[in-house]
């Protein structure tokens, strides 16, 4: 059992997810004051780890940039 | 290279305990990612800790060599699984990444393979060597021999030569 290189690989792997990712756009939820229609919550499919990941990022450029 | 080959337990080798002795053929103490990234957060973070791993930093050791050792050994320890491990990867390196920016410690990431251009791998030398071997013909080996011939000395070459010496 060894994890020859494995770390390398997967690191630019969520690199290269991290970059294709478009940030998000936000659109208004209701359309006006007399809609009857529910605002309904899109379904946010979100990796646990891929947050972790990208938090853990901005953390550090924080502490790079002071 | 042939080192890394033959580097592999013996045919039959996991046959010799018995099935469930080992930590990893047990049921993983933590089943999901998000369990098995918060074990290795507190333990990464905390400061009693992880000085030997900011130590281990300092001395140039790869952060993806030392995270993939982190959970290789959380892997055979039956923390949680092989997969586990291999998902958890990137998010641990950056997490090192993070504690070693917050301590002031340089590191090295390990995604650049770093080659010494002094060394010369053994199998360039053999190639360059056969190459030179199919180059030169036989004879011209031959040829190049040194042949020891005995020079004989005449007489009047034994003329001593120096400043203040006399002649004969």
């Amino acid at each position: 059992m060894s994890l020859q290189g494995q770390a390398t690989t997967a690191y630019k792997n969520y690199m290269n997810k991290v970059m294709e990712n478009a940030p998000k756009v936000e659109e208004p939820m209701s359309g006006g004051l007399m809609n009857r229609s529910r605002p309904v919550e899109q379904e946010n499919k979100t990796d646990y780890l891929l947050d972790q990941f990208t938090q853990l990022q901005k953390l550090r450029a924080g502490l790079k940039n002071g | 290279m042939a080192n890394t080959l033959f580097d592999a337990p013996v045919a039959g080798q996991s046959l010799t305990a018995e099935v469930g002795a080992r930590p990893w053929q047990q049921p993983a103490q933590y089943s999901t990612v998000e369990d098995a990234f918060e074990y290795y957060a507190t333990k990464i973070t905390d400061p009693k800790v992880n000085e030997s791993l900011l130590d281990a930093l300092e001395m140039g050791t790869p952060v993806s060599s030392i995270s993939e050792i982190l959970v290789q050994s959380g892997a055979m320890e039956g923390k949680h699984t092989i997969d586990v491990s291999i998902l958890l990867l990137p998010v641990i390196m950056e997490l090192i990444a993070y504690v070693a920016d917050e301590s002031g410690v340089d590191y090295n990431m390990g995604l650049t393979p770093t080659i010494d251009q002094d060394k010369i791998s053994e199998s360039k030398i053999a190639l360059s060597v056969s190459k030179l071997k199919n180059k030169m013909p036989d004879n011209i080996i031959e040829e190049t021999e040194p042949t020891m011939e005995p020079e004989v000395m005449s007489e009047e070459n034994l003329e001593p030569s120096g400043l203040m010496s006399r002649r004969m």
